[in-house]
């Protein structure tokens, strides 16, 4: 099959509106804290975060405890904790 | 009309860096969809090799008669770990991962509803996996076969820590595929691209649809029984062990995950089919209706096959018709499927790349294993060749000749997109054919050894299989060398590779409608589309595929472009994704629940509750709990009006009532404790079973009520956030609470009204 190289087009919205330049800037309706981009076509990502990683890995851990000792299930819940706030910190941040 | 490809170039190039830094930290931090997708699918590429390993030493050990390579006791670790790996760290993370990569795509959308979420899942997903293959350090691989049959969970049995890493290593998992699976329903519900209806969207995303729901609703069985497991190992419970263990009663609940995890390892499968037959047909798909709609039909009838698992554990001849009956009704809507498939390639002009072959070769192979299946649904000939060699040749037809035939399709149909580099077609013909003789040359024999059982260790030298055995492992040295070429393939493409292009094949849906790889936003605009074919119609403006699609009868010598109907942005929803979220959260939960629940309703049967259960006093603090719930609504109404002080006041008598129920409990449990039960301790056989289940069932749904109550506090904490405008996280919060009030109710029911009316 033959490969083509040229670019494809598609009917879309309007043209784009201006780029929010900050990852985070309000869509204007963030009613959802996670609810990161509007209907509209404006650009809004979320940054990345060590958070998620750090909170599965919280979970592993005291899990891990579970099965070998539960002593090893303190740091991980401390790292729950930590991870969690954090993680809501960042939303409440991004919602304002 | 714009071009999206090059309204990227122009205005968004400097947003990239904002979303995905290079290096180790930048995937690890990562939460773009795309990057995730490949993740999971090079997490999964880990793991394949890991169980592909093992099941080289099966087939080694296997080759000849009174073999010794491995002992037997590693053995069954080899075939427990590849069976659980192939099935749970392989098969599955793989079509998440490409369903993570490409739905938002396919819908016109920049990520998934919840980015972060989406990033903790596949972390959760590797750590989990990680976690089961850490007993190797300890000398204590699980070895109780993938299903985990009870006794053997049970410490008498298995005194290492196998069992219990199996068993961590399955509720974690599960737990970050319920995550990923409410993540993908509330996206497909929440976030299409203006035009895109349900009867519009690529079946892909359909059938990844379909298969989130049986995620949410089946993993919570295996989240049951595997907590009571740990619980038997971790506080001498009783449910799998002692008199009254019940280890029909796992089996039941083990299926019932079980076998919509089937269909859960090849539903997205069955998507990917139905977007690159057309695409190499050059046709739209045969009976787009039938195609969806078999997939929902396959996901409600996947939830009542289970037992046909169990015709050997002696249901009884009602019980053996009824699950014979729907095993063989399945068949129907998997059958419409093949036959649509087959339609669509009729009369189409084909092309036959690396990605087509595997999806042509699919089809035989994936019929030949539904055969065998629907033979096992009648119950005599299931009799005969329950697990044996034939059981292994028909699962391996449907996993591999099936799921892994369609996950390699896709991967040569969609490397391109991820990567902006085609995958060498020369190199993909050699895999291609290796893999299909390889594949064959290694499961076909195991139909003509229905007599071996499944899991020996070795046979003996009379016994007739030797022969057998020595092709098949011959065959799998040559599937080993076809994915060696399938990863020296994926290197040096990645390297040196054609550049792809935005759309390579010619393809129709939205996700070739952007750059190769795209960028981090996907689209520069959100794109808006009139049909299944959006890219067709942008390339056929002439003969556009929404006019066949909605019936629209266009005049002649008018051009379709000057009559297409407007496209509507899609009604808001009711509910904002955040609430979707907590919504199917709680449909799970609600599964969780009637585990525990069928279980308790089981081991009723073997004590008498009426004299030990204070019922007054428990309807006493039960009003309180269902009481919470009333106050929680008038909290919110409260805030509804901005009027906070009394939304403090409500919300603050809720946790009070809250806190209330949970005391009742409290002394509920000591009064038991002080007359002897326990967990595990009871007077009798009888009052052992009752500490078990009722102090499980009922501790759980106090736990929740706990986890509740820490929400409703730190709502209090943080009061001066919420306002009516701002009113999110308690709406979310109050939908959980009210799950927890109004589980309470059926349980009550349960475990103290119906003993106090029927006097058991």
């Amino acid at each position: 099959m033959p490969a083509e190289e040229t670019m494809t087009t598609i009917a879309v919205e309007d043209e784009p509106h201006a780029p929010a330049l900050t990852p985070e800037t309000s869509t204007g309706g963030a009613h959802d804290a996670e609810e990161h981009l509007d209907a509209g076509d404006a650009i809004h990502l979320p940054p990345e975060s060590i958070w998620p990683i750090a909170l599965a890995f919280a979970i592993t851990i005291i899990m891990f405890g579970l099965v070998t000792n539960f002593l090893v299930s303190i740091p991980g819940f401390l790292l729950f904790v930590v991870s969690i706030r954090a993680w809501v910190a960042e939303l409440m941040h991004a919602h304002h | 009309v714009a071009t999206i490809a090059t309204t990227q170039q122009e205005v968004y190039p400097r947003l990239a860096p904002l979303r995905t830094s290079d290096g180790l930290l930048g995937w690890l931090r990562t939460t773009d969809h795309k990057r995730i997708g490949i993740l999971y699918l090079v997490f999964s590429a880990g793991f394949f090799f890991l169980g592909g390993m093992e099941a080289m030493v099966i087939r080694l050990q296997l080759s000849v008669p009174n073999n010794h390579l491995v002992s037997p006791d590693v053995y069954n670790q080899l075939f427990t770990m590849h069976g659980l790996t192939m099935i749970f760290f392989v098969v599955m993370p793989a079509l998440i991962g490409f369903a993570n990569f490409f739905v938002p795509l396919q819908i016109g959308y920049r990520d998934m509803a919840f980015p972060r979420l989406n990033a903790m899942s596949v972390w959760l997903f590797l750590f989990s996996g990680l976690l089961m293959y850490f007993g190797l350090f300890e000398g204590a691989l699980p070895n109780i076969g993938w299903f985990g049959y009870p006794p053997l969970t049970e410490h008498p049995f298995d005194q290492t820590a196998g069992a219990t890493f199996w068993a961590v290593g399955l509720v974690l998992s599960g737990a970050g595929s319920i995550a990923t699976a409410l993540n993908l329903i509330v996206t497909i519900f929440a976030h299409r691209c203006p035009g895109m209806s349900f009867r519009k969207m690529p079946m892909f995303v359909w059938m990844v649809l379909v298969n989130q729901f049986l995620i949410i609703w089946a993993m919570p069985f295996l989240t049951g029984v595997g907590t009571m497991v740990l619980f038997d190992r971790f506080f001498n419970t009783h449910f799998f062990i002692g008199p009254k263990a019940n280890a029909i009663l796992y089996q039941h609940l083990f299926w019932s995950l079980g076998h919509p995890e089937v269909y859960i390892l090849i539903l997205p499968g069955f998507g990917m089919m139905s977007e690159l037959v057309p695409v190499f047909s050059r046709k739209p798909l045969f009976g787009y209706t039938f195609v969806a709609m078999s997939g929902v039909a396959i996901g409600f009838i996947s939830f009542i096959v289970w037992a046909h698992h169990m015709f050997t554990a002696g249901m009884g001849t009602a019980a053996d018709a009824f699950f014979a009956a729907t095993t063989a009704i399945i068949a129907i809507p998997t059958g419409v499927k093949i036959l649509n498939w087959m339609a669509t390639m009729w009369g189409g002009r084909i092309h036959w790349t690396t990605s087509m072959k595997y999806a042509a070769a699919f089809i035989p192979l994936f019929v030949i294993g539904g055969i065998t299946g629907v033979m096992f649904s009648m119950v005599p000939i299931d009799l005969q060749t329950h697990d044996t060699y034939f059981v292994v040749a028909h699962f391996h037809y449907v996993m591999f000749g099936g799921s892994m035939f369609l996950i390699l399709a896709g991967l040569y149909y969609w490397f391109p997109k991820m990567t902006g580099r085609m995958l060498n077609e020369r190199i993909g013909n050699w895999n291609f054919w290796l893999t299909l003789i390889g594949f064959n040359v290694t499961f076909f024999p195991m139909h003509f050894l229905p007599g071996m059982p499944r899991r020996v260790y070795t046979y003996a030298a009379d016994s007739g299989w030797g022969t057998a055995n020595m092709i098949e492992t011959v065959g799998s040295f040559i599937l080993l060398v076809a994915f060696l070429l399938l990863a020296w393939n994926i290197i040096i493409s990645l390297r040196k590779g054609k550049v792809a292009g935005p759309n390579p094949w010619n393809a129709f849906t939205l996700e070739w409608a952007t750059t190769s790889p795209p960028a981090a936003y996907n689209f520069a605009a959100i794109p808006q589309v009139r049909s299944r074919r959006p890219l067709w119609d942008e390339q056929h403006p002439e003969a556009p595929d929404w006019i066949h699609e909605d019936n629209i009868t266009i005049p002649a010598g008018v051009a379709p472009s000057t009559v297409a109907p407007p496209i509507a942005k899609r009604p808001a929803s009711r509910f904002v994704p955040s609430q979707q979220l907590m919504l199917f959260f709680i449909s799970s939960e609600f599964v969780f629940f009637c585990t525990l629940m069928v279980m308790y309703t089981v081991y009723s049967q073997y004590f008498t509750s009426t004299h030990q259960l204070n019922i007054g006093l428990t309807a006493i603090f039960s009003v309180a709990l269902w009481g919470s719930s009333i106050t929680m609504i008038v909290a919110e109404r409260y805030l509804k009006k901005d009027n906070l002080p009394m939304f403090k006041t409500w919300l603050l008598i809720t946790i009070g009532l809250g806190a209330v129920f949970l005391l009742g409990q409290a002394h509920e449990y000591y009064d038991l404790w002080q007359h002897g039960y326990g967990l595990s301790t009871g007077s009798s056989v009888g009052a052992q079973v009752f500490g078990t289940v009722f102090f499980v069932l009922t501790g759980f749904h106090g736990f929740h009520v706990f986890i509740g109550l820490v929400l409703l506090i730190i709502l209090f904490v943080m009061r001066k956030h919420w306002t009516a405008k701002n009113d999110l996280p308690v709406t979310i919060i109050s939908y959980y609470w009210h799950f927890v009030d109004w589980i309470w109710l059926l349980i009550f029911s349960l475990a103290y009204i119906r003993p106090a009316i029927t006097g058991h």
